[in-house]
């Protein structure tokens, strides 16, 4: 479940963003809310360019971003550094991204999985 | 990299041997015009020229015999003076030619080509005057000398305008010959003026080390070796000769000599002030090595090896060159905020931006400034950097008030400095300081394993991490003689966080200038280089800039140039969507998608492999799935150890 957007060329661009990810091959219905909150965070975490600088899965990356994925901050200060970022990071006020979307980015982050052990990697 | 057979049938070491002898050749030259050639010329060819055959000797100097002189001159011209340019261009041991063609310079052309047999120059055709520019920087740095490129006067340089400016932030040398038909009188309407220049140089001259428009051969001659030996004078850069088209095509009617070419001494720091830099660094407690800009060969990395060792200091390596093995304990490049911190002493080896190595400005409205440092450690600079400056453009950084200033070129201070410092140390200040050794291994254990941790996150994601793109490339190459031949920023220097670099070759340092269209000419111009020393070149190739100028693709697959280019494609101009995002939030607007307009390749996507395969290149991909990515880099390797290049294509995430 995606928010329609009002501009023709966002909702091309969150199709394309959603593709580039994995395909929402499920329909609304079929999910619980909580899955439904899921795929919402997923797609606002695009929508609202959080992935820009953290990634896809919320890895991070050393000239961008921290990692915010898997095992996110506390909701409570994961909430306060998304309004009143300490670093470099700009500010999402409410008036750009409301309590519910933050919080269903929120639930989205809760869900990526752990990664591989260190140990897989090439030597 | 296996040895291979080059394309005259020489293998390597027979290739390198015969290069050796075209490099050695006599740096006196003697030209003499028309029928009176000089004695010496007579009796000793010069060497360095393969000998025409006597059908072609004859075609060039007999005219044939029922042409009369008047038209004799009207038709022919004897002893055309660009072909003493190829001697003069040769004498200094110019490998290659990079060029855009351009008929202002079809007499220097045609003369390296025919007279010069198209060997020492050998004429590298480029589609984009900023590719043979751009090559040229590559090139001298994995070369260890300059290359020639040629330009057009006017349309050209505009176009290689970037590329030089790129080259003269990265303090690269590339002897630029750009052609000009000054004589007006001499012009044809039309294109002709439209293509000559009453000073060339101008647009360019801001970030250009020295320029010269010589009028007579002798004047070239001179000028020619006056600019190669400038440009390779620490702080190296870009030059430019200009060369008139009538003087390139006019017979040769004066005697000229090539001036001997003798390098420059690059110039060492006060030994006095290193005295007192020693001082300072033995006594520090918690002292600190910055380095940029400071290996200009593989006896820099050593030099800072032992100066780094003899201290117990960590290194902090800003990557303008290969400075440091990033497997030695030393190299705490990933902890840069700690040492910062506690620093006592920090010694700056020619850095680019000593302001901005020790403070930061954070990109808020109020554009917050931030020391890293304590406000009473003690700064020491050494380096070229305050000897040679220009006033327009403003790379040269914000200024630093150092307590210790040392002009001179850091890779031949080093070993003074050291000397020094080893003097100096009484046994109690060894034994001191040998007790930081443990301190530092334990952080480098601890720094390398938590990078390691890090680039675990998103290792099955679909777009392929960049860490995992890094990963599965050092997989295929590190059994190789191998040199990474581009910049790592985009990939969040993936590589020196993971890799083992231990050779000079094996990093080239970045565009300098930031240029956009650096990368992907930049990496053909080191595999050139690398190519004549038998390594294997890799590139991983930001998406947006190898389409500034895609012909670079066709230009490795025509002359044989092993290149391995894995595209990092996040189908867009990325950090450009992490700007306009940021100041879109600061208005409080437009978080929707809208910082991708103007910024993505969407729509139609770009088919990398299919751009690369209709150039000629080899190519696999889009590969999208991580577990897909090293079979294909197996394959590409295979191709470039077998002398050309080949393209993978691989949708990643952004940084």
């Amino acid at each position: 479940m995606i928010s329609a957007s009002p501009e023709p060329v966002i909702s091309k661009w969150l199709l394309l963003s959603a593709l580039f990810v994995t395909p929402l091959n499920i329909t609304a219905n079929e999910l619980s809310d909580e899955e439904n909150a899921v795929q919402h965070g997923r797609a606002l975490y695009i929508q609202k360019g959080c992935y820009a600088c953290h990634g896809y899965e919320g890895q991070g990356g050393i000239i961008s971003g921290p990692k915010i994925a898997p095992n996110p901050l506390p909701v409570d200060v994961f909430i306060r550094r998304t309004r009143r970022p300490v670093a470099h990071m700009p500010a999402y006020s409410n008036k750009v991204l409301k309590d519910e979307e933050l919080l269903d980015i929120y639930r989205y982050l809760q869900t990526i999985p752990l990664p591989p052990q260190p140990g897989i990697l090439p030597e | 990299m296996a040895e291979k057979k080059s394309r005259d049938g020489l293998d390597r070491r027979s290739f390198l041997k015969k290069a050796a002898v075209a490099t050695t050749t006599p740096a006196l030259l003697s030209l003499q015009s028309g029928a009176a050639p000089a004695k010496t010329q007579q009796a000793e060819p010069i060497s360095s020229t393969p000998p025409p055959s006597s059908a072609g000797a004859a075609l060039e100097v007999d005219n044939p015999a029922d042409y009369d002189a008047a038209e004799q001159s009207r038709y022919f011209v004897n002893n055309p003076s660009s072909d003493f340019m190829v001697d003069t261009i040769r004498s200094l041991g110019i490998k290659y030619m990079t060029s855009n063609p351009g008929s202002s310079f079809r007499g220097l052309h045609e003369s390296v080509v025919n007279y010069g047999g198209n060997k020492d120059p050998e004429f590298i055709t480029c589609l984009h005057e900023e590719s043979a520019v751009a090559m040229g920087h590559g090139y001298a740095k994995a070369a260890g000398k300059p290359l020639a490129a040629a330009c057009h006067g006017t349309v050209g340089l505009q176009h290689a305008a970037m590329a030089v400016y790129n080259a003269w932030c990265d303090r690269a040398p590339v002897i630029i010959f750009a052609g000009n038909r000054i004589d007006a009188e001499l012009r044809r309407p039309g294109v002709e003026w439209a293509h000559a220049v009453q000073d060339a140089v101008k647009p360019l001259r801001d970030f250009v080390k020295w320029d010269a428009m010589p009028l007579s051969l002798q004047h070239f001659a001179e000028a020619t070796v006056r600019a190669y030996k400038i440009a390779t004078t620490p702080p190296m850069g870009p030059v430019v000769i200009v060369v008139d088209a009538e003087l390139q095509e006019q017979a040769a009617e004066h005697t000229a000599e090539i001036p001997k070419y003798s390098a420059t001494v690059p110039p060492q720091g006060d030994e006095n002030a290193l005295e007192e830099a020693a001082q300072w660094l033995v006594k520090a407690e918690r002292p600190l090595i910055i380095a940029d800009r400071l290996a200009r060969t593989p006896a820099g990395m050593q030099h800072l090896v032992d100066l780094a060792e003899a201290l117990q200091a960590p290194v902090i390596d800003k990557l303008g060159r290969m400075n440091f093995p990033t497997g030695h304990y030393l190299n705490q490049s990933g902890l840069a905020r700690r040492y910062l911190r506690e620093a006592d002493v920090i010694l700056g080896l020619e850095l680019t931006d000593f302001w901005g190595s020790v403070a930061r400005v954070r990109d808020l409205p109020q554009r917050e400034e931030m020391p890293l440092t304590s406000p009473d450690v003690k700064l020491i600079s050494v380096g070229t950097g305050d000897l040679y400056l220009k006033s327009n453009y403003q790379n040269f950084q914000r200024f630093l008030a150092v307590n210790l200033a040392i002009a001179g070129d850091a890779e031949v201070s080093l070993p003074v400095l050291t000397r020094l410092i080893r003097g100096q140390l009484s046994s109690s200040q060894r034994g001191k300081i040998e007790q930081r050794k443990a301190v530092l291994q334990k952080a480098f254990t601890d720094m390398r394993e938590y990078n390691r941790k890090s680039a675990s996150h998103a290792w099955n994601a679909s777009p392929i991490s960049t860490a995992r793109l890094c990963m599965e490339l050092w997989q295929q190459i590190k059994d190789h003689d191998w040199s990474l031949v581009s910049d790592t920023f985009f990939q969040s220097f993936w590589p020196q966080r993971l890799w083992d670099f231990n050779q000079h070759y094996q990093f080239m340092g970045g565009s300098g200038g930031y240029g956009v269209g650096y990368g992907a000419p930049a990496a053909a111009g080191c595999a050139l280089a690398n190519r004549d020393m038998g390594r294997l070149s890799v590139n991983i190739q930001s998406d947006g800039d190898l389409l500034y100028a895609p012909g670079i693709l066709w230009t490795t697959a025509h002359h044989e140039i092993p290149l391995l280019s894995v595209i990092h494609n996040n189908r867009a101009y990325h950090q450009e969507i992490m700007h306009v995002q940021r100041t879109a939030l600061r208005r409080q607007r437009g978080a929707d998608g809208q910082a991708n307009i103007g910024n993505v390749f969407h729509d139609p996507e770009i088919n990398f492999s299919e751009l690369a395969r209709s150039m000629g290149v080899w190519a696999a991909g889009p590969i999208d799935h991580p577990d897909d990515l090293a079979p294909a880099l197996e394959q590409a390797v295979d191709v470039v150890i077998q002398g050309a290049p080949a393209v993978v294509d691989v949708i990643s995430q952004p940084r």
